[in-house]
């Protein structure tokens, strides 16, 4: 096998993987056509017994240089999944390496990478959790719904508070579900504005919090879930797991 | 309200509501014949102040909302960062019973002079600790409440008293059963209001006294002019009598 043909070959895997770490697919390819031109120039690098395992630590290289720090800060927090965490679960769960494959690939010890993957596991529940974008402004409300959400084993692929960039990420990373403001900022973009804008390339279910109950009609109700604030807990998760199931994209998953 | 000067002016009977704005000024201001127009002028000052309150109080509203929010997030964030498990169980119990609040707060009728019904209260708070504390759904719980309008801050006094004394009994009863009966029920008996919670449980809370839940608890029941009893023989039972005095008449009831 050429080196251009075990190239090949891991493609859609290594796309996959860029995809879900980056949170869009354009950036993800971008990542992985670099790695190719990489491999290519250095052919012996990529020795067919442990290309894939190459190949993919080289990916992670150039996917993790930029934003190491940017996530830094939430990974203290404990709230968003860290790089290091989303790395570990995409890589056992999902591309079924075994831990010291995965620990090498993300270039971590073994004993830290396992400790790592393990809490991870428990805080987003399998790989083959709902995903979900969360819509807000507000910071704090965030954290919380981004906790709420853990609870309920989804996994948060990310948040933003501007109804365009929602519009653009739902277009691209495959959403089950979005968690929005309903009235976010200005009337002209609203969280309401990003939703029909959004759906209008993919579908995903919808959960809206809101202040204002009475803005939301009986006729979006019917496959869209509402809570109002101030919300007890279990009202977000009820709202969660009912808006997956009338949108039919609650998967089973293996606890 | 967009009847016009002579449905109000010149036949009172037309409308309940704007009965007593026009009969007032019927008062004051003696009527001839060409004041109608002032009159009409009058009433439509009074009706837009009459609007403008009510916009104000719904804005008001909102904000307590908003603000309760706003509270529970902050002690969420704050018990993310705890950097024990007792301290986190301390910011989670403040957090709870600012949800509980939220609660009352949610249950208000924006329709008329914000009252809320309790048995509606009372049943989201019960739904939301049973998820937190029973989440595998081991603990049958059972909910016999009927509807009575309260205000809010008679709601956020019983709000935090439900809270209470659920957190205390799913906290305590159960320990190391995998099975229980919970019973949550508020009625009228004899002159009185009672709010029940019985369980089958553990008969002994050798920690209710020590932590906070008990002490808010007591002294929001004598607040409202009521009194508390406990007994324990299968579990744990604890039973407030309420006057019922604390009940408000909702608009459609008078």
């Amino acid at each position: 096998m050429t080196t251009r043909d075990l190239l090949q070959k891991h493609l859609p895997e290594l796309r996959a993987y860029a995809a879900a770490m980056t949170a869009s697919t354009a950036a993800g390819d971008e990542l992985v056509e670099l790695c190719m031109l990489m491999a290519l120039e250095r052919p012996n690098l990529f020795k067919a017994s442990h290309c894939r395992l190459v190949l993919f630590r080289a990916l992670h290289q150039l996917i993790i240089t930029p934003r190491k720090r940017l996530e830094a800060d939430d990974d203290g927090s404990g709230k968003l999944m860290s790089m290091d965490e989303r790395a570990l679960v995409l890589l056992i769960d999902e591309q079924a390496f075994e831990l010291d494959e995965a620990a090498f690939v993300v270039g971590l010890d073994l004993p830290m990478a396992q400790r790592i993957h393990r809490r991870a596991a428990g805080l987003a529940s399998r790989s083959v959790s709902a995903r979900v974008l969360i819509l807000e402004d507000d910071a704090l409300m965030v954290r919380r719904l981004t906790a709420l959400c853990r609870k309920e084993g989804l996994d948060v692929v990310a948040q933003t508070g501007d109804p365009d960039e929602a519009v653009r990420l739902a277009r691209d990373l495959n959403l089950d579900l979005m968690l929005v403001d309903f009235s976010l900022g200005d009337s002209q973009r609203s969280g309401l504005w990003a939703v029909r804008e959004a759906r209008g390339h993919s579908d995903f279910a919808v959960v809206y919090v809101t202040g204002s109950p009475e803005a939301v009609s009986n006729e979006m109700l019917r496959r869209d879930r509402l809570v109002s604030k101030p919300f007890l807990p279990s009202a977000i998760s009820f709202a969660l797991q009912s808006a997956l199931d009338v949108n039919g994209r609650n998967r089973p998953h293996d606890s | 309200m967009t009847a016009s000067a002579e449905a109000l002016g010149l036949n009172l009977s037309a409308d309940g509501s704007s009965q007593s704005i026009s009969s007032d000024l019927e008062r004051r201001t003696p009527l001839t014949g060409h004041d109608d127009e002032r009159l009409a002028g009058r009433i439509r000052d009074l009706e837009t102040a009459l609007a403008e309150k009510d916009r104000l109080l719904g804005e008001l509203r909102h904000q307590i909302k908003n603000h309760l929010q706003l509270m529970a997030n902050v002690v969420a964030a704050q018990s993310d960062r705890a950097l024990s498990v007792e301290s986190r169980q301390e910011l989670d119990d403040v957090r709870g019973r600012l949800e509980a609040l939220g609660a009352v707060y949610q249950g208000l009728h924006g329709d008329d002079n914000g009252l809320a019904d309790l048995s509606q209260v009372f049943r989201a708070i019960a739904t939301d600790l049973a998820a937190l504390y029973d989440p595998n759904d081991s603990i049958e719980l059972v909910v016999d409440t009927v509807s009575m309008s309260v205000n809010a801050a008679v709601g956020s006094s019983l709000g935090l008293v439900l809270h209470e004394l659920l957190t205390n009994t799913f906290k305590h009863a159960f320990v190391g059963r995998s099975s229980g009966r919970l019973v949550l029920s508020l009625k009228r008996h004899e002159d009185e209001l009672l709010l029940s919670v019985e369980d089958d449980g553990s008969a002994t809370r050798a920690d209710d006294v020590e932590g906070l839940g008990i002490p808010i608890l007591t002294s929001l029941v004598r607040q409202l002019g009521g009194r508390l009893e406990y007994r324990n023989d299968q579990g744990y039972d604890a039973f407030i009598y309420l006057p019922p005095t604390i009940l408000s008449e909702r608009r459609e009831d008078i």
